[in-house]
């Protein structure tokens, strides 16, 4: 039953899926480092990017990657109005305010999208979707490799602004010490606009590359996005190398459990054991100590 | 160069200074001297519009500060060095002074990188070296230099020799001497009033939020029995 | 003194009498809002008097509900031993939860809380041969067999006493317990704990057993709940029904013994209200949560306190 060909093939299914969350907790862990909190809201701005990305492909019948960036640019600005009128005015709170703050906003979003989308389920037409590329023995849906493809070049697009330009040290420095980028000159505020710009742009990516997979629904945002929320927990809260090796791990790790107990209760399981880590070490696997 | 008049600054509902008003003009070094909690670093805060008046005013060449940003109070020429050595741990000597300079153009930081390394040979040797793992007296320099790349006008600096050796306030006492002769005009924050005193010409002494005596450094040094009493608040 | 318990028995006749002029669809609402004032009230021990702030408490309420309905339905229990076991394990639940998850703090036990939450509605959800998955279990009303008055069917009015009379119990209880050493020392925990620990209080100790309290009476709501609907489902324990819980603990204020009456009432009478909006409801129920996030955050207790310049919150 547990052949070599059989893991292997879970194994690059979970990469594969865990690259989708990468993409929806890059975008949490670049906020979590400016804001020290958590965007509950998350979620629904992978949904209403989806569901932009079907308006845009589908309805109106353009290219679905131009319709995939278009969708990027409204689900970005749709999550800098989140920011600016539900988590400025909650900066200084207690982490938990801003916690159900968010999951408020992601039940207005979510509902809106069951009056706007409807019950049926939408799709995002992409040929890709058709063909398999097999190698080594295995085999991958195209759109899926392409996912990957996007994430990763997401990634390294995204670690080498914060490494090499003055945007991205400006961030970085805005996340590490808020005060005293003020003081050389950065406006933080404009910053913090700039990364949920960023992240509600990457939650569009995933949103649509999951939703041209699969389908655009209402609901579809909350479990990735609870997913990607423990993912930057164990990655360390606002460590992106930490994020990506979590991601990919708890994609793996789901995948795995699908096959070895049964899709009905991966998700349970996965959460389970990740809950067993996080009691143990709550900074996170690859968190410094407290 | 810089004026401020009556000022006072809230935390909250509780005023910590008191219309204070002061004034420094163009190339000079003047200090500002009092005890603990008497709001020297609100003082300066204040200037840099991380905190905002709630009355007076801040005039920096002629313009009002009150509702200028803090971004571009720094792109005007003012330079902050906070207290206790913000520099940005994770970061390498080089990214910190780069982001010293992040609202000057990349020909100009440049420049201003060399006179840096001039000033502090030091940093130069340690340019990749992250800055939380520095020394104390080169997290101090990093931290005036990353202020100097900005090319500021005035220099806002708060006790930026607190706890180092005094071999090495010397050594700033000096670097100080020589920013000044060059034509920078600094308003230095300082515990330490004999160092404060010896590097700058004018000075001001704060208690309690409010001016208690200011005046020419030699004239200060000779009202030294009621600086004491100011500090130790009677 | 005397004129606080004047307004307390005033407060009692009035639940007294509301079912016989109100008519049947309020005193409907005010039985389910009861069974909300209990579980906010265990809620608000923990997070309130407490300051752990648990995102996964609509689990806890699940576990009661379940445990209650499958002890009635496969065991034969009568619900009223079914529903006093069910509490009873809900708080073992708790008690042996708390030893891992009380180990995080602050932020840390939220998510923690938050992920418990996930996987309980999980199991609710997929664990179809016990739970009847989506579909849920219908639980058979209860019944009562009084010495020479015979068996007593549980309608409407019943279950309106019944409930209130609980919830004065438990209100009741708290009282004491926040106003005895146990509630001192977990306030103080809330100041600051790891001070509390090194004046000698036990912390792990008052933790555990504060959150098998609270955990206790969400079992109970949760077993009221399933009976009283007749029907339980996991739709009712998912995090959005926490997000609820916490909206009414805050909405009423923090660390109040009134303030799940007042949030539960709001909430209840907001949702009401909302019905005439139709399919918006949703929509503007959750900018509601994100409305008291921001701008009312001390809820109507706090309000109160500013307006009689006294102290209702510890
Ligand atoms: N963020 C703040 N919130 C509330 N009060 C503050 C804040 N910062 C400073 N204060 C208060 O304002 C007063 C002045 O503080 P400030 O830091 O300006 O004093 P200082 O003269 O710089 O003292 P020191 O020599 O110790 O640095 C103090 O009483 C302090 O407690
Ligand atoms: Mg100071």
């Amino acid at each position: 039953m547990f052949t070599f060909e059989i893991i292997s093939q879970q194994v690059l299914n979970g990469l594969l899926t865990g690259t989708s969350y990468i993409l929806i907790a890059l975008g949490l862990t670049l906020i979590f480092g400016i804001y020290r909190m958590i965007n509950m809201a998350h979620g629904a701005v992978y949904m209403w990017g989806a569901y932009f990305c079907h308006v845009f492909a589908d309805t109106i019948g353009l290219n679905t990657y131009l319709a995939m960036a278009i969708a990027m640019v409204l689900a970005g600005l749709l999550s800098v109005g989140i920011e600016r009128t539900v988590f400025r005015p909650l900066k200084g709170c207690p982490d938990w305010v801003a916690l159900v703050a968010g999951l408020g906003l992601y039940y207005a979003l979510e509902n809106f999208g069951w009056i706007v989308l409807g019950p049926r389920e939408l799709h995002i037409h992409a040929l890709a979707t058709q063909e398999v590329v097999r190698f080594w023995g295995l085999y991958a849906n195209l759109q899926k490799v392409i996912l990957a493809g996007i994430c990763m070049a997401t990634l390294v697009g995204t670690i080498l602004v914060l490494k090499k330009t003055d945007m991205g040290r400006a961030m970085r420095a805005a996340s590490a010490d808020p005060e005293a980028a003020k003081l050389v000159g950065i406006n933080t505020e404009r910053m913090s606009m700039l990364v949920f710009f960023l992240g509600g742009a990457f939650a569009a990516a995933a949103g649509s590359l999951v939703g041209s997979l699969t389908s655009v629904a209402p609901g579809m945002g909350f479990r990735p996005m609870i997913i990607a929320f423990v993912i930057v927990v164990f990655g360390g809260m606002g460590s992106i190398m930490g994020t990506v090796v979590a991601g990919l791990l708890v994609g793996v790790l789901q995948n795995i459990l699908a096959y070895a107990v049964t899709p009905k209760f991966a998700y349970c399981f996965t959460m389970l054991s990740l809950l067993t880590i996080f009691i143990i070490r709550p900074t996170g696997i690859f968190g410094e100590d407290k | 160069m810089l004026e401020i008049k009556n000022l006072s600054v809230k935390y909250d509902d509780v005023e910590v200074l008191h219309g204070v008003s002061l004034e420094v003009g163009d190339k000079e070094v003047v200090a500002l001297i009092g005890p603990n909690g008497a709001g020297k670093t609100t003082l300066l805060r204040s200037v840099s519009g991380l905190v905002k008046a709630s009355c007076g005013e801040t005039f920096f060449m002629g313009r009002n500060l009150n509702l200028v940003s803090s971004d571009e109070i720094v792109r005007q020429g003012i330079s902050h060095v906070p207290e206790g050595r913000r520099v940005f741990y994770n970061m390498s000597v080089m990214e910190n002074l780069l982001l010293g300079g992040y609202v000057r153009d990349k020909k100009e930081r440049k420049q201003t990188l060399e006179y840096v390394f001039e000033m502090f040979p030091r940093l130069a040797e340690r340019k990749q070296q992250r800055g939380g793992t520095l020394s104390g007296g080169e997290q101090s320099m990093l931290v005036v230099g990353r202020a100097l790349m900005n090319r500021p006008k005035l220099l806002l600096m708060d006790e930026p020799c607190l706890g180092l050796a005094p071999i090495i306030v010397n050594m700033f006492a000096e670097s100080i001497n020589k920013m000044a002769r060059q034509g920078l005009t600094i308003l230095l924050v300082e515990q330490n009033a004999r160092f404060a005193l010896s590097t700058a010409t004018r000075g001001y002494v704060l208690t309690n939020g409010k001016i208690v005596a200011q005046g020419e450094t030699e004239e200060l040094m000779g009202k030294e029995e009621e600086i004491r009493k100011a500090y130790l608040g009677a | 003194m005397t004129r606080e318990k004047l307004v307390i028995g005033a407060v009692l006749l009035a639940y007294a009498l509301i079912p016989a002029f109100a008519p049947e669809n309020i005193v409907h609402l005010m039985t389910i809002t009861g069974i909300w004032i209990i579980i906010a009230s265990g809620l608000n021990l923990l997070t309130g008097y407490m300051g752990y702030v648990s995102f996964g408490h609509a689990g806890f309420v699940g576990i009661g509900a379940y445990t209650s309905a499958l002890l009635t339905l496969k065991f034969g229990m009568s619900f009223w031993a079914g529903a006093l076991v069910a509490s009873l394990f809900t708080a073992l639940f708790g008690l042996l939860l708390g030893v891992a998850i009380l180990r995080l703090s602050g932020i840390y036990f939220s998510i923690g809380t938050l992920i418990l939450g996930e996987i309980l509605y999980s199991i609710y959800y997929n664990w179809s041969p016990v739970t009847g998955g989506f579909m849920g279990l219908n639980v058979p009303p209860p019944e009562l067999a009084l010495p020479f008055m015979g068996n007593i069917s549980f309608e409407l009015m019943q279950w309106y006493y019944f409930v209130y009379l609980l919830v004065f119990l438990v209100v009741g209880g708290l009282k004491l317990l926040i106003d005895s050493h146990f509630g001192k020392e977990i306030i103080a925990i809330r100041e600051n704990e790891s001070l509390s620990q090194s004046l000698g209080v036990n912390i792990n100790q008052r933790k555990s057993q504060c959150l098998a309290i609270s955990c206790f009476l969400a079992g109970m709501g949760g077993a009221l709940f399933g009976a009283f609907m007749g029907h339980v489902d996991p739709d009712s324990f998912s995090i959005a029904g926490s997000t609820e819980f916490i909206t009414i603990i805050i909405i009423g204020g923090l660390a109040s013994l009134m303030g799940p009456f007042f949030g539960a009432y709001v909430l209840i009478t907001l949702s009401l209200y909302l019905e005439v909006l139709g399919k918006w409801r949703m929509v503007v129920y959750g900018l509601i949560i994100v409305f008291v996030m921001i701008y009312a955050r001390s809820g109507i207790v706090g309000f109160l306190e500013t307006i009689f310049k006294r102290e209702f919150r510890k």
